[in-house]
């Protein structure tokens, strides 16, 4: 479904990410794992088009995201929570955003109703809490229930039973054929949500594994993760 | 399936505008500010003049424009200040279909505001004769003036978004039309290039459009708006090039 080849991306003498290459299948969580600077966040924004590689491809089902009509109804995108006009009304927002891609108005009651934000949504963006806007952005990517959801880092500002909430709503989608992938730092909880891990280091991919291959405990994903992986601290 | 309709994306854009404070409060400051000239003279007791009437209708079509063209702008340059930019792009990758709608919505919205806005002037000056005894002076040339008040406003308002799109950043864009409205006329005069003047008025150009006062011919006005409008829609588009952040 997601097919990543040699994928490239370079911002003058950086390479943010280099020759990476993967592929995802249906019916599977992936998370995308990595330091900060790593390159995750650019891997996700070419595979949606807002950056374009330097080299190699990013398709979904076989095509690019700016080549697919109406690729929301294909890919469900939450890349910056905080991309939202505050003094608009969050029910608002998925208005506009329904509107656009031309989603029924009444699934944006229903995708309110499914991350909890029923009330809130009749109130200004400007007062919610980071938590708020991450479901608000997890209720735009289901507006039209599409195959695919792609994520990044949309456990941050989640409180527990949120964190609980985003990990039912991602194996759920999953097990219904979903193509999942989900970047995070909250390693114990990615323990918890997906099936296979991709790591991510200086733009490389450095490990790919099932989760069945590690223990399934977030200890041993973090040993795992800190014996591959540096930051710019630990230089 | 099909890719997402022009028309689609541009009723999308109207209800961005009407879906903020702004949307709503700068047009309505649009349309009841320029009541307090004629509702001022006749407290002046200086009465509703024929003048005063026909001037009533050019202050509340300049108020209008400067109003819009500053919501022009913004329509652009508020999807870069508060990143909605991404949510906008992932739903309607090609970027030249969005800008087309936010100019198309654009039009749209000044039209009804510029209409309404000269409707309620219209119905006040009516209502302020009528209480003052004088005569109503413009019925007959309403007809003719508010289909020419409206493009005059719409082709402004479209200046607007095209500064918005090549600036992407609302204090550049604003401080690029008023400072420049402002400014450039006396940069031209000081530098003694007569010939410049009318590129560089574009308000004037509106009210030429308009058809009040004799301040440029009618080709004149609609030339110095289209370069207005084309010069930073050029750049715009050309900016729609790079990467969406």
């Amino acid at each position: 479904m997601i097919r990543i080849d040699a994928l490239t991306k370079r911002y003058g003498d950086l390479i943010a990410v280099d020759s990476l290459s993967f592929e995802l299948e249906p019916g599977t969580v992936t998370g995308f794992l990595g330091p900060n600077g790593a390159g995750k966040s650019t891997t996700l924004r070419m595979l949606t088009g807002l950056a374009k590689p330097t080299a190699g491809t990013a398709t979904i089902s076989g095509r690019r995201y700016s080549d697919i009509p109406k690729p929301q109804w294909t890919v469900g995108t939450l890349l910056d929570a905080s991309a939202v006009h505050p003094g608009r009304r969050g029910r608002d927002h998925l208005r506009v955003l329904a509107a656009t891609v031309g989603a029924p108005a009444r699934r944006v009651d229903e995708v309110l109703e499914q991350v909890g934000l029923q009330q809130a949504g009749r109130r200004r963006v400007k007062g919610y809490s980071l938590g708020m806007r991450q479901r608000l952005g997890v209720a735009a990517a289901l507006l039209t229930d599409p195959p695919v959801l792609v994520l990044d880092e949309p456990a941050i500002g989640l409180d527990p039973e949120g964190i609980r909430w985003l990990r039912v709503l991602l194996r759920g989608r999953a097990a219904q054929g979903a193509t999942v992938l989900v970047s995070s730092h909250l390693l114990a909880e990615v323990a918890q949500t997906v099936d296979r891990v991709l790591i991510l280091d200086r733009g490389r991919l450095v490990a790919d594994r099932r989760m069945a291959e590690l223990s399934g405990d977030g200890k041993q994903l973090e040993d795992f993760y800190l014996g591959l992986t540096t930051t710019e601290a630990g230089k | 399936m099909s890719t997402q309709s022009t028309g689609q994306l541009v009723r999308a854009e109207l209800l961005k505008v009407r879906t903020t404070r702004s949307g709503w409060l700068l047009p309505l400051v649009a349309i009841v500010l320029p009541l307090v000239f004629p509702v001022g003279s006749v407290l002046r007791a200086e009465g509703l003049t024929p003048e005063i009437q026909e001037t009533a209708l050019a202050v509340t079509t300049l108020v209008v424009a400067m109003v819009l063209v500053g919501l022009g702008a913004l329509a652009v340059t508020s999807e870069f200040r508060h990143h909605t930019v991404v949510p906008t792009t992932l739903a309607a990758p090609k970027r030249n279909q969005v800008l087309a709608a936010k100019y198309a919505a654009a039009a749209i919205f000044t039209g009804l505001v510029g209409l309404a806005a000269l409707v309620v002037t219209a119905i006040t000056l009516a209502g302020l004769a009528a209480a003052t005894g004088e005569p109503v002076a413009i019925g007959d040339d309403l007809a003719t003036f508010v289909p020419r008040a409206i493009a005059g406003l719409v082709l402004w308002t479209l200046a607007g978004v095209a500064v918005g799109s090549a600036a992407r950043n609302s204090a550049g864009a604003l401080v690029g039309i008023y400072l420049g409205w402002a400014v450039l006329p006396m940069v031209a005069a000081a530098a003694a290039m007569p010939s410049l003047l009318p590129w560089v008025q574009p308000l004037d150009a509106v009210g030429a459009v308009a058809g009040f006062g004799d301040l440029m011919s009618g080709g004149q006005a609609l030339a110095t708006l289209a370069v207005w409008i084309t010069a930073p829609a050029a750049v715009g588009l050309l900016a729609l090039r790079g990467d969406v952040s």
